[in-house]
């Protein structure tokens, strides 16, 4: 009993040194640690971001990134890491974005790839193929020659993480675009195109009475669990103030903003084409000139009683696979709807821009 | 025996990797880089020689029946000191050895000469086997580490020396390598011991 007391206190005495020395240690140094890895950091920040005056981390969908602001207290970049799954286990790496939303660096945390194969993506050769890219570039890098998991891990880890950087920290990255005078805008249907985290969505604005009356998304390639968020807040929030620029839905900032891009772009079309009160045209055969892929499609359009009553094509170089199948859609449509704006045909985008072109033209003459 | 001998006998004739294979673990993990090898060596001893010099300081104060736990919290503490210290004094330094700096605690080579040599010699020479023990198993991990690195990569310490045409040798880069190229340097050594008539 004695024995295990006396062996017991001892080690508990070694025990107790080890701890003091430690907590000394620590004491000392963890000031100059920390201390260090703030310069460090300040550093870091600088050659990244030139125009840096201060910094802050943030915290948002349980990443921690540092944005960096300007002497103005503009959003100038952002900091962040992003992790994917290699060949041997998880890759870690800082992503730096900067205010145009442009990888400005990447830099390996840590990984656990094979010597010599993968763990070549550490390498700056390959790291520097993503410098400059945005979301909507492609990612396809050249791969490293056998190690074509750790490749592959990297393009899709690195957009992946940068598409979930910008949509948790990048809300004040968009820029406020010119004011529109709505209640100026001729009424009409306008179409608009936006460009959310990836290009591609589209609206379809109504305009009567000099207010905007109704937002139809047609189309949207982002992830739909954050496009539907903002497909169901943003075109209610613009009709309801009357103004493109509206809050974001709440964790759907890069959709909501995409949409309201896509309804500005479709206000400035308006104002670049004044309506047409088909109405108001007299009676007759007006004969008009577009420019689809090419230019020369020539119409012929039919007015009776204010409204388009027939629409022949009468001239079109455009390659015939395609022309006809705008000849076949876009004048039914523009009878249909009696507007020269209408959905082009699936495929023949320019082919139907000409014809409704040719339309427009001939009306306006 | 002498001061000098406890010093030297670490680097060939007990050599800690190759003669008393010791450590292996560690040397089969870091050495697919020369410069791997070193960082990790150099740490090593330098945990080596501290905890050698307490424990043979304090080889009469610590009962039997305790020794070993009383001695790794000892090493245990060290490691943990010289991680603190690289971190806040040397940090290059510190972020290339990173890594290597936890993997010491387990490092069999430290107890084993704790257990062997510490608790039954005197202050000096325990401090000379730890230096002698640790530069022998840096010696052993540079040469394994260059063996590797120049085979799988075709570099010495990051610097190209095979040329651009030298198509290299993956599986040396790999783990299947390090047990290759451990078992390859072994057996040259054995049949370089025997030629002699070292043992």
């Amino acid at each position: 009993m004695k024995e295990v007391l006396r062996v017991g206190l001892i080690l508990m005495l070694i025990c107790a040194v080890a701890a003091g020395a430690l907590a000394y240690t620590n004491q000392v140094t963890s000031e100059i640690i920390e201390k260090r890895l703030y310069e460090e950091k300040v550093a870091l920040m600088r050659e990244l971001f030139p125009t840096v005056e201060s910094f802050e981390d943030k915290e948002a969908d349980g990443r921690t990134a540092t944005i960096a602001y300007d002497a103005e207290g503009n959003l100038v970049g952002i900091l962040a890491e992003g992790k994917t799954s290699g060949y041997g286990g998880d890759i870690r790496f800082n992503l730096g974005i900067d205010k145009e939303g442009k990888l400005v660096s990447l830099t390996i945390v840590s990984h656990s790839e094979t010597a010599g194969l993968g763990a070549r993506i550490t390498e700056e050769s390959y790291r520097k193929q993503f410098i400059g890219k945005t979301i909507s570039d492609s990612f396809d890098v050249d791969n490293i020659s056998g190690a074509t998991i750790s490749s592959l891990a990297m393009e899709n880890g690195v957009k992946r993480e940068m598409e979930a950087i910008l949509t948790a920290f990048g809300g004040e990255l968009a820029e406020v675009p010119p004011a529109i005078d709505i209640s100026s805008l001729p009424d009409g249907v306008y179409e608009g195109e936006g460009e959310g985290l990836k290009p591609g969505i589209k609206a379809k604005v109504t305009v009567a009475g000099g207010r905007i009356t109704d937002i139809e998304v047609t189309n949207g390639d982002d992830t739909p669990e954050y496009f539907n968020k903002a497909k169901a807040e943003v075109p209610r929030r613009i009709v309801e103030e009357q103004s493109v620029q509206v809050d974001a839905a709440s964790g759907a900032t890069f959709s909501s903003q995409g949409i309201m891009n896509a309804v500005q772009n479709a206000l400035q079309n308006a104002q670049a084409s004044p309506g047409l009160d088909i109405s108001a045209l007299p009676d007759g055969v007006y004969e008009g000139e577009g420019e689809g892929l090419k230019p020369g499609i020539k119409v012929k359009v039919t007015v009776a009683g204010g409204r388009i009553t027939d629409i022949e094509v009468t001239n079109g170089d455009d390659t015939p696979e395609y022309f006809n199948k705008a000849k076949a859609e876009v004048p039914k449509r523009i009878i249909e709807e009696q507007s020269v704006q209408v959905d082009a045909a699936s495929g023949a985008s320019f082919s139907s821009q000409g014809i409704m072109q040719a339309v427009r033209n001939a009306l306006t003459r | 025996m002498s001061i000098m001998k406890e010093f030297t006998k670490g680097f060939v004739r007990e050599n800690p990797t190759f003669r008393i294979v010791l450590g292996t673990c560690p040397t089969l993990a870091v050495t697919t880089l020369a410069a791997n090898g070193l960082g990790m060596g150099l740490s090593t001893t330098a945990v080596l020689v501290a905890s050698n010099l307490f424990i043979s300081l304090l080889r009469k104060a610590i009962p039997d029946k305790i020794r070993i736990p009383a001695y790794i919290i000892i090493i245990a503490t060290f490691v943990t000191i010289v991680d603190m210290v690289l971190n806040a004094f040397t940090p290059d330094l510190h972020s290339r050895l990173g890594i290597f700096i936890p993997l010491i605690v387990v490092n069999c080579i430290i107890l084993g000469r704790a257990e062997a040599f510490a608790n039954k010699n005197g202050v000096v020479a325990s401090l000379a086997d730890g230096l002698g023990m640790g530069l022998g198993f840096t010696l052993s991990l540079t040469i394994l580490g260059s063996l590797r690195e120049l085979l799988s990569a075709g570099t010495l310490f990051g610097k190209n020396v095979m040329g651009a045409g030298y198509e290299p040798f993956m599986v040396f880069g790999m783990p299947t390598g390090g047990f290759l190229a451990y078992g390859l340097v072994m057996a040259l050594l054995n049949y370089v011991f025997k030629k002699l008539k070292l043992e």
